[in-house]
This record gives structure tokens, sequence and C-alpha cells, in this order.
């Protein structure tokens, strides 16, 4: 008889145990089907990376448009209002711009010890970016976190302000009023 | 008013009822699979009568550890409301720090803002980084227009007490602060599933890509970036649906946006 009750005693507890486990386990989100970028984008050299080293590196992209000698590749993150991008130029990258969704991802603070000297920038949305020129490096922050990272070729302001600056929205000066009604 | 909130009763009543109503399926349910491991014990002989009550016993341990991990790890529907949580009262000084030529007192400030600012969430993710700044007229006294623009954690107002109304003076500053809120808190604003809720309620939305209670969501002006403008303004709309005609739709029409933002801002 005691042997039963110790059988029983152990189903029921480990029962109680799945139960648990089942209701205080994280749910992992289903992985989405879209194309996400297999590695980080850090591990592309911007002016030599070509396409062929692109595609084994980060996989296929989720979309392709070519425009003139232009290709640009957008790949999935896990929101898809913000696409990551990368941009080649007769078939070698030109520039790519990576989101960060997490912290533990880059951090700001290492970010300006490593880089050093920057300059700030801004788009139409609602926060900063340093530039690294010489590094070609530019990180969106918000003073805090690290947003968005762009890597590029190593140039000097002057020509980023020329050639890159434009192509991604980025200026000097802050954004517009907003208006409500005239 | 009355009818959409005695709908917005009649709503959560139903949706209680429903809740009820399958608790106590999943409940029935329950009993019945326990009846039937009883019959199967029985029959496998593995307890002898005397061991039915130490059974139902832990079957009731059972029920009742399920109910409270439930309850201990929340529903998954579960959302808050507009509502305060706990009571504490606040001054706006301790939110904002205003200045110009034409300043708002505290008491109009918090009357424009006394609903949005009883939600604990909504003050926390405006106020958590400190101080808010307002800046009125500055620089521009004889501004002929209602405008606001946001830098930071700055918002300038302009013709604000002179040329906006009442009501375009609480829609205006919920929208700013709702530009606040993405400001400091790039985490949440980078969740803002834009893209998702554009193609779900395409309805919802004008021909520049943001919500159609935007000014300029169909004509050129205001501000460009259209992820930041439907995120600052999903947040106006949802503070102010019940008080304008225009805005009435929100609930219904853009159930999804509507839901993103009492799920995480409110």
């Amino acid at each position: 008889m005691r042997a039963r009750f110790l059988i029983l005693f152990i189903v029921i507890v480990g029962t109680l145990l799945a139960i648990s486990l089942f209701f205080t386990s994280k749910k992992e989100a289903p992985r989405s089907e879209k194309t996400t970028k297999k590695a980080s984008l850090s591990l592309l050299v911007p002016g030599l990376t070509n396409r062929d080293d692109v595609y084994k590196k980060t996989g296929t992209p989720f979309s392709v448009v070519t425009k003139d000698d232009r290709t640009y590749l957008y790949y999935e993150t896990k929101n898809s209002s913000f696409r990551d991008l990368i941009v080649l130029e007769n078939g070698v990258e030109l520039y790519a711009v990576e989101n960060i969704f997490e912290d533990s991802e880059l951090s700001l603070t290492s970010v300006l010890r490593s880089y050093g000297n920057y300059g700030t920038y801004y788009s139409e949305g609602p926060f900063v970016w340093y530039v690294f020129f010489e590094k070609g490096v530019a990180v969106e922050t918000d003073e805090e976190s690290i947003l968005k990272v762009l890597y590029f070729i190593p140039q000097k302001e002057s020509e980023f302000l020329a050639n890159l600056a434009p192509e991604l929205n980025l200026s000097k000066s802050s954004p517009t009023p907003e208006v409500l009604r005239p | 008013m009355e009818e959409d909130n005695r709908r917005k009763d009649l709503d959560d009543s139903l949706r209680d009822a429903y809740s009820t109503y399958r608790t106590a399926r999943s409940l029935a349910g329950l009993g019945r699979t326990l009846s039937a491991a009883r019959g199967a014990i029985a029959a496998a002989g593995v307890i002898g009568s005397g061991g039915w009550v130490a059974l139902i016993v832990v079957g009731l341990l059972l029920v009742i550890s399920v109910f409270t991990l439930v309850i201990v790890s929340g529903s998954p529907g579960a959302t808050s409301e507009i509502s305060p949580g706990e009571e504490q009262e606040i001054t706006t000084q301790q939110i904002f720090e205003i200045e110009g030529n034409d300043p708002l007192s505290d008491a109009y400030l918090k009357e424009l803002l006394s609903d949005a600012l009883s939600n604990n969430k909504f003050k926390t993710l405006l106020t958590e980084r400190g101080l808010i700044n307002i800046s009125i007229n500055k620089g521009r006294a004889d501004f002929a227009g209602c405008e606001a623009e946001v830098l930071g954690k700055t918002i300038f107002f302009y013709g604000f007490s002179k040329n906006c109304s009442k009501s375009e003076q609480k829609y205006l500053l919920l929208h700013e602060l709702g530009h606040v809120i993405g400001n400091r808190n790039a985490r949440l604003y980078q969740s803002f599933p834009y893209e998702d809720l554009k193609e779900a309620e395409s309805s919802c939305f004008g021909r520049r890509g943001i919500l159609l209670s935007y000014y300029y969501s169909d004509r050129e002006g205001g501000g460009k970036d259209v992820f930041d403008e439907t995120f600052a303004e999903s947040i106006a709309q949802f503070s102010m649906y019940n008080e304008r005609t225009r805005l009435k739709f929100f609930p219904n029409q853009c159930p999804k946006i509507y839901g993103w933002v009492k799920d995480n801002i409110f």
C-alpha cells in the first residue's frame, strides 16, 4: 500500500511540476520566416567586400533594388519598419546600415571610447548621429543607447557631407519645425 | 460620449463574461480528466478505497496550483486601461519647466493633461528621464499661426495661447508629448510596428503614410518622418478620441493601433 502511495505521490508531483513549467517558462516567439541577416554587418568591409562575400556572410536579402550602378540589399529585422541595408556600388560594398535593438549588442560608452572624435548629424527622426569620419563608422543614438550603426569607407567630413549625408538624409542642422495648422 | 462609454462598458462586460465562460469550460474539462484518471487508477488497482480522499485533496491542490500560476503569470491578453494606478497628487512643475513670455499656469496645464497624467505608465515613460521643457513663443511673440516642434526634451509652442483653441492646445500638447515619449524611450520607439500597422489598417492612414487625424496626413507640411509622426499621433489620438468628433473612429477602425498604444503607453 505504501509503495502505491509513493508511486501516486511521484506521479502527482511530476504533473504539478510539468504544469508549473508550462505556465512559467517563457514562450519563445516563433522565428520569423522572413530573411534576416546571418551575421553582423560589422564583418563586412566597405570598399573591399564584394557581392559574393556579402551573400556568403549575411545570407540572401529579403529584397534587392537596383538603381544605376548601385544595388540596395534589404534584410528583415525584428521590426519591419527598420530594415538593415547594404549598398553595393559596382558590386562592392559602399556602405551598410544595421539596426541595433539591444543594449547588450553594442554600447555607446565603448564606441565613444574606441573611436574618439565625432561630428554630430541629424536626420528627420528624433535621434542624433555621431559620425566618426576617419573610422568609417557612425551611430544613431538617444545619447544612451545605440539604435543604428552606419559602416562606410573612411573619409574626411567634407567628403561625407558631399557624398553620404545627402543619400542618408543627414544634415548638420536640427530638423524643421512641425506645424499643426497654418 | 455617453453612448461610447455605454458601448465600452458593454464590450468590457462581454469580454469578462466570455473569459468566465472559458474558465468554466477549462474547469469542466479538468474535472472530466480527473474523473477519468480516477477511474483508470482504480481499474489498475493502484490505490484502495481509503486513498480516494487523498486523491481528491491532491486533485484540489492541483486545481488551486494551476489557478495560482495563471494569476501570478498574468492573463496574456490583459491590458491596462487609462486609469490611475495609485492616486498620486502631482504638480505639473514636477514634470515641466516652462519658459517664455506667455507662460501657462500650473492649473491650466494640469487641466489640459489631467486624464493622461493620471495614468502612471504614461507619466513614467514621460518623466523618468527628468523634466520636460516647454518654451512658449520664444522669439516669435507675434506669430500668427499655431505651431509646435520638439527638440529632444524641449517642446516649443508658437501662438499657443493666442491662436490655438483649447481643444487644439490639448491635442497639440499630447502629440508633442508623444514625441517626447519616443525620444526618451528609444527601445519602446523601436518596437512600434509602424509598417505592420500601416499594412493591417491602411484605412487609418492618409496619403503621406501618417495617421489620418494628423493635420498634414494628406497634404504637404508638418513633420517629415512618417514613422515618428505616426508614433506621436497615435498617442494623441488614443488620449482624445472620445473628445473630438473626427477621432471617434479610432478604436473601431484602427483596433491594432489602438491596442498597441493601450498595451505599451497607457
